[in-house]
């Protein structure tokens, strides 16, 4: 026995020495990249005097002042030799064994003097020919729709699914044509969602510099204590996302009615408008400032200004937690249709987190709908528009 | 058992080559090295296979005798062909007490990573028990299970996966595990 | 209905409703009008980074870090990047502010701003991102950023980490790593060794050679040792890598067992794991501190691939009981577990959510897997993809993408990673440099 093994073992011993060499030099060879130490301080704040400083400067002077270290604003396309667009493999391990990153502080964010609104354009130097940034977003542009999206393959479209079944044990291993691409949350799982609202009070809050109701429901849903996964048949999207949401918390102020549902709504500001006599909604509490007089906006015209703002309300960029969550907010314009003010009256999600970033998609929705054309505001009803109340409605988005 | 040993060097020389794959593969890191290339494959690949046309050879165990069994579709239950197998494969061991085994269970490639290991696991048991109760000592088998890791046909059909189903009783010669 | 009948119907029932009007608000102060806006579109969200500038010796890097902020923000889906030919204004100075008229006119609803200044192998990098229709900075997106010339990468990260958690309002995951198992050879002769990478495929670091099988590596929660499962002594045995001096530990080594399916509980103290003893499999944890082994599983079926919730208290896992592989939820001291997947197929390697809302798993129904999430008690369950093997889903650190395997079909099958949305947007491939498997996501890194 022992014969039979000397030569292989001498085959053996020499890998086995090399083997031992890549022990003891692999690790200093092939080690993971020495720590970076990141550190992390906030940058520079100017006041808004400065800012305003900066601005005025910038318009008397014409922007095509050249910065100081770069003269010319590059002219030339491609001039950099463009090492690698972005994800790019790195083959090379290497040399030092050394601890991943440090530790380091957090970045704090710090609270930055808002710029004052926009300066005049000014007349910058019109682009000369940049090089447009190469990016590797071949497959991310314009973004296709979310059913599309989900795979390559024959999965078809997780438009909602009913997926009806049971927890059976044995296994299919046949193939049937059968595609289960989801199992629909059931509106009384919304249902149940909207009650937890209530008993955790713990993540209630009350926002008291806006006077508005802040209700954050809990993440996590009820435990079920067993599965019986039966298929709901699914009642459908447009009620069934606004629906939840909209009786809030016992202490909403009441005057919610008409607000369900869009084409209902429409259909009911079209029957106050024309009912013409009547002012529209009951009294304030909440601001009480400017009362609206004047005609009422017709169905019509509040239909216009729902889509037009609709349009430019995008949520393509929001967190799954925005797309449970709903705000009302109150805008003051100026007499020429510009979005002057902008108050958080009433919001409802998850965490606060997401009822702060859908406040600022909504904004952003008005003011993009002002610039690029304008609300259609009725220009002779100046004075009942001139405050109106928004209501940005999130909810059930994230199914799609 | 020495009779063989000098017509069995060349084999085992090959055999023994299994211990420079990480030498093949330089590029490697700190690697397994040390401990893997030694004690890792030893006993198990490093045994010269033998005159197929000898009964107390591996070689002959593997082929003639059969050194797997092949399962259905999520099972680890031993199909009467496979029990054939393996008391001849106990019979065999019986007969030659100088060899322990190693049963390793396998999985097609439908299934999960974790799944398919357990589930390998269950089969080795499966053959070892029966070896077991056909009177081999149970310290002479060890299992161990590859999951889907090691298939040993690659297309991804019904006829590669029945292949890759698998137990296989892989002899340690010397040892008694 | 006719014009004239729908008027009066129209005005009967406003005269009602104003009534009721009137008569719920005695007070004479009105409420402004209410409106509610239709629903939202859902696209990406145009933004504009003019390459960052160059405030001294900073070289290619200004340029190479706006394009990997591009390339972070855009990979999520979320955004576009309007290239630079389409700008009106130029940014020449960092602190010089900013036009908001002309971003507004090609629509870049956020902008990004940026210097980068290098001295010797010092790298500083600072931002700011403007919410251009709303005319101001995003709160808390100004900030600086310095650290080492080879560490670039990260910054730009960082940097693109403050902006998407600022616009999203959730968290980013750019500045972070990805552990795999780097594939290469025939199928039936697959070699694998562990690496690391950054979550979008750059910088791969191998970690250990290809000698002896590994898989499914995972980080533990502060991103400083990986456990995997290691074929090193011929048997499945768990592994603790320290990922800084690549030091290694077999966990466990109770002869004629194997152990696999490891993953650390949030505290990172604790592995649980799958053990098999005498071909059954169950789940056991093992304190790391003290040694202690404690058997939470002990039935007759496979009870394997275990996760803990983010808070410790719960571990969701994969076992046949029923007869095929399905997803339960137990105490994590043990316990009988509830069932949680009821859909027809079988399921597997669940993985609860760094957020604790979902749970991800593997389902494989009809010959084909998916990768999908449900809540965690079971309901709303989603399937993401669909192909002819996707397995095995991690999540990003901020619970909202999923990277998976993914393997094709045959005798030239081979595997690689993809990551999806948890809407089931934004499926894509990760760009690695050979064929990949076994994806497992680190924290953000500090």
């Amino acid at each position: 026995m022992q014969t039979r093994f000397q030569t292989g073992t001498v085959v053996s011993a020499i890998g086995h020495a090399g083997l031992v060499l890549w022990v003891l030099v692999g690790d200093w060879l092939f080690a993971q990249e020495p720590p970076e130490d990141i550190i992390v301080t906030s940058v520079s704040m100017i006041s808004s005097e400065e800012f305003d400083a900066l601005q005025a400067a910038a318009t008397a002077v014409p922007a095509e002042e050249p910065a100081p270290q770069r003269p010319e604003p590059r002219p030339e396309p491609e001039p950099v030799a463009e090492p690698e667009p972005a994800p790019e493999p790195e083959p090379l391990p290497e040399p030092e064994p050394e601890p991943l990153p440090e530790p380091e502080p957090e970045p704090e964010p710090v609270p930055e003097p808002e710029p004052v609104p926009e300066p005049p354009p000014s007349e910058a130097p019109q682009a000369e020919e940049e090089q447009a940034i190469q990016s590797d977003s071949t497959e991310i542009q314009p973004a296709p729709e979310a059913e599309e999206i989900i795979a390559p393959d024959p999965v078809q479209p997780e438009t909602e699914a009913e997926t009806s079944d049971t927890p059976e044990p044995a296994v299919s291993e046949d193939p049937a044509a059968e595609e289960v691409i989801e199992q629909e949350p059931t509106e009384e799982t919304v249902a149940e969602d909207t009650g937890d609202v209530t008993q955790t009070e713990a993540n209630e809050e009350q926002d008291a510099e806006t006077g508005m109701t802040t209700s954050v429901r809990p993440k996590s849903r009820p435990e079920r204590a067993a599965p019986e996964p039966e298929p709901e048949p699914e009642a459908e999207p447009e009620v069934a996302a606004a629906e939840p949401t909209e009786e809030p918390p016992a202490e909403e102020p009441a005057e919610e009615q008409p607000v369900d549902d869009q084409s209902t709504e429409d259909a009911i500001a079209a029957l106050l408008g024309e009912a013409s006599e009547e002012p529209v909604e009951e009294a304030s509490e909440t601001g009480g400032q400017d009362l609206p007089q004047g005609p009422p906006l017709t169905g019509g015209e509040m239909g216009d200004i729902s889509s037009a703002i609709a349009r430019r309300w995008n949520l393509g960029a929001a967190s799954t937690d925005v797309m449970s969550t709903m705000v009302v907010i109150r805008v003051s314009f100026a007499q020429d249709g510009k979005p002057v003010s902008f108050e958080l009256l009433e919001a409802d999600g998850p965490t606060q987190a997401a009822i702060d970033n859908l406040f600022s998609i909504a904004k952003r929705a008005v003011n993009r709908t002002h610039t690029e054309g304008g609300i259609p505001l009725p220009p002779d009803k100046f004075d009942t528009w001139r405050v109106l109340d928004l209501v940005f409605d999130a909810n059930g988005m994230r199914v799609r | 058992m020495s009779i063989a040993a000098k017509s069995l060097l060349l084999i085992a020389v090959l055999g023994l080559a299994a211990c420079n794959n990480p030498d093949r593969y330089g590029a490697g890191g700190a690697g397994a090295g040390g401990a893997g290339g030694a004690g890792g494959m030893g006993g198990i690949d490093t045994t010269g296979l033998g005159d197929p046309n000898n009964p107390t050879s591996i070689a002959y165990f593997n082929q003639t005798v059969g050194d797997r069994v092949l399962f259905a579709v999520d099972q680890s239950t031993l199909s009467p062909e496979a029990r054939g197998i393996l008391t001849a494969q106990a019979n065999w061991l019986n007969q030659n007490p100088g060899y322990a085994a190693i049963i390793e269970g396998h999985a097609d490639e439908q299934g999960t990573r974790e799944y398919n290991l357990a589930l390998g696991a269950r089969r080795a048991a499966a053959v070892q028990n029966f070896l077991v109760s056909q009177g081999v000592a149970a310290n002479r088998l060890r299992t161990t299970s590859y999951g889907k890791e090691k298939p040993l046909e690659v297309c991804s059909e019904e006829v590669c996966y029945a292949k890759n189903r698998r137990a296989e009783t892989k002899l340690l010669a010397g040892a008694g595990a | 209905m006719t014009r004239p009948m729908k008027e009066t119907f129209q005005t009967l029932l406003a005269l009602t409703l104003a009534v009721g009007t009137w008569v719920t608000s005695p007070a004479l102060a009105l409420d402004p009008p209410r409106i509610v806006i239709g629903s939202p579109v859902i696209e990406p969200m145009p933004v504009a980074v003019p390459t960052f500038i160059d405030e001294g010796g900073a070289g290619d890097y200004a340029r190479e870090i706006s394009n990997v902020v591009i390339s972070d923000l855009e990979g999520t889906g979320f955004f576009r990047n309007i290239g630079e030919e389409a700008h009106i204004s130029r940014i020449t100075s960092f602190d010089g502010g900013v036009a908001f008229e002309d971003w507004k006119a090609i629509n870049a609803q956020v902008l990004v701003t940026g210097a980068v200044s290098v001295a010797g192998d010092r790298i500083t990098v600072k931002f700011r991102a403007y919410d251009v229709f709303n005319g101001n900075t995003l709160e808390g997106a100004a900030l600086q950023f310095a650290g080492t010339t080879d560490g670039w990468r990260r910054m730009a990260h960082k940097v693109a980490d403050v902006i998407y958690s600022k616009i999203t309002g959730e968290s980013g995951y750019f500045d972070s790593r990805v552990v795999f198992v780097a594939e290469s050879g025939p199928k039936n002769q697959r070699l694998k060794r562990l690496a690391v990478m950054d979550y979008d495929g750059a910088n791969v670091a191998y970690l250990t050679d290809s000698s002896s099988i590994v898989i499914a590596p995972r980080f533990s929660p502060a991103g400083d040792r990986i456990l995997y499962t290691s074929y090193e002594t011929g048997f499945p045995r768990i592994t603790l890598m320290d990922v800084g001096s690549l030091d290694r530990r077999t966990l466990d080594e109770q002869p004629g067992t194997m152990t696999f399916a490891p993953r650390f509980s949030p505290d990172g103290g604790t592995v649980v794991f799958s053990l098999e003893r005498g071909g059954n499999t169950d789940i056991s944890t093992l304190s790391l501190g003290s040694g202690q082994l404690s058997h939470l599983t002990n039935a007759p079926s496979i009870e394997t691939a275990p996760s803990f919730s983010p808070d410790g208290s719960q571990i969701v896992f994969e076992s046949d009981r029923s007869g095929t592989p399905q997803i339960y939820v137990m105490p994590a001291g043990g316990g009988e577990g509830t069932r949680i997947s009821g859909g027809k197929g079988r399921y597997g390697t669940p993985v609860w959510s760094p957020r604790g809302d979902y749970i991800a798993f593997t389902k494989q129904n009809e010959g084909r897997f998916h990768i999908g999430v449900m809540r965690t008690d079971g309901t709303e369950e989603r399937l993401l993809t669909a192909s002819f093997l996707d397995e095995g889903p991690t999540w990003a650190p901020n619970g909202r993408v999923l990277m998976f395997t993914r393997e094709t079909s045959g005798s030239g099958g081979q595997a690689s990673l993809w990551s999806v949305d948890i809407t089931g947007r934004n499926l894509k491939q990760i760009p690695t440099e050979g064929p990949a498997s076994d994806p497992a996501w680190s924290p953000l890194l500090p």
